[in-house]
């Protein structure tokens, strides 16, 4: 098949910004800040979860049109031919309480706000908790470490960040560099944890988030994680509530998580 | 032009009394009129860089839908911090950015249509 030369034009384009932003640290850190690594990371991993059959849920409060534009770009790819991803946006007054029902563990979450936006601090916890992976592109102040899975963020002000092209370009490029990763199949095979002589996170049952679901009879609760749902102990936290985020340890509900809104 | 859009430009438009309209084009080419207009275009241009076409057009000279739009976003936000810069006589500092306009020369450069 003929392509036109629009067509070469535009490959020839792609190709050689991947190249410059491999190859030139300068120019990905004057464009893309410390995260330049954090992008290629998140681009894997989204990969990963779309070839496993996820949907990616988008929200910016602030910002609707940057969900629409994220969920527009994965859904009708600008590229004629390229496959169609699903891609949901989140909206209103409930944001976590509208996702709850409808996200699966191994789904994403892809949130554009400031890093004070309230009514998405309940989103990304309760995303732990249900296994789905969550990518913040942001503004202002830096957020905590693990605040989300991957955290990209833009430290001009808001102006330039929304409305002057900086988000436009992150999001951009993610769903560019993960649809690079959906097109070589070698890379989409997630790395297996093995379980040696050392202790991994997952054999020691390090504190994982869960969230209650139902209070059983026995002093148990019925508990969403991401590995699904589980009955734990519940006898060390005074009283448990559905709605309630969780840390367990061993089977046990070792404290209830402060401040997370029911 | 729709809603969205028409909110955008009442951020800049309305200097001295004189509307500017701005027109993005990273499809099709439509035409939007007004009393001063600005063009968005891409890659060469196309009918929009032609003379008498536009009062004042800035081409983004890519074919990358995605590059096309996040340079015209930078242009466009960048007209719009100038024009309150203007509208602010005493401010001598930009009012918004941390790039020297210089930089801004390798992603587009303007083009006098008239």
């Amino acid at each position: 098949m003929a392509r036109s030369d629009a067509f070469e034009a535009r490959e020839s384009e792609r190709v050689s910004t991947y190249r410059l932003l491999a190859t030139d640290d300068a120019l990905s850190q004057d464009l893309l800040g410390p995260d330049a690594a954090d992008l290629a990371a998140a681009s894997l991993a989204m990969a990963r979860r779309f070839a496993s059959g996820a949907t990616l849920w988008c929200a910016a409060p602030s910002w609707p049109w940057h969900a629409q534009h994220v969920v527009l770009d994965f859904v009708h790819p600008v590229i004629a031919g390229e496959r169609s991803l699903p891609a949901v946006m989140v909206s209103g007054d409930h944001l976590w309480e509208s996702l709850r029902p409808i996200a699966r563990a191994g789904d994403m979450l892809l949130v554009v706000s400031r890093s004070d936006e309230p009514s998405v601090a309940g989103l990304r916890q309760r995303s732990k908790a249900w296994g789905v992976l969550t990518v913040w592109i942001g503004t202002g102040p830096r957020p905590e470490p693990g605040s989300a899975d991957f955290v990209l963020w833009v430290d001009d002000d808001e102006t330039v960040s929304s409305y002057g092209g900086r988000f436009a370009l992150l999001y951009h490029l993610l769903s560019e560099l993960t649809r690079v990763c959906l097109g070589n199949p070698g890379l989409l095979e997630a790395e297996q944890a093995v379980c040696g002589d050392e202790v991994c996170i997952t054999c020691s049952d390090e504190g994982r988030l869960g969230e209650v679901v139902a209070i059983l009879a026995d002093g148990r609760a019925q508990v969403r994680t991401p590995a699904g749902l589980e009955a734990v102990d519940t006898t060390l936290i005074d009283q448990a509530h559905p709605g309630d985020l969780v840390l367990i340890h061993a089977g046990t509900a070792v404290t209830l998580v402060e401040g997370s809104p029911r | 032009m729709s809603p969205e859009s028409k909110g955008f430009l009442n951020r800049y438009v309305d200097t001295d009394g004189h509307d500017v309209g701005a027109c993005l084009y990273t499809f099709g080419n439509e035409l939007a009129f007004s009393r001063q207009l600005v063009g968005f275009a891409r890659r060469d241009g196309g009918r929009l860089a032609r003379p008498s076409v536009l009062d004042h057009c800035f081409v983004v000279r890519s074919h990358s839908v995605h590059r096309i739009q996040e340079a015209q976003a930078a242009l466009s936000h960048r007209l719009w911090a100038t024009v309150q810069q203007r509208l602010t006589p005493d401010c001598e500092q930009p009012a918004v950015g941390r790039r020297e306009p210089a930089a801004d020369q390798d992603l587009a450069e303007p083009e006098e249509a008239r």
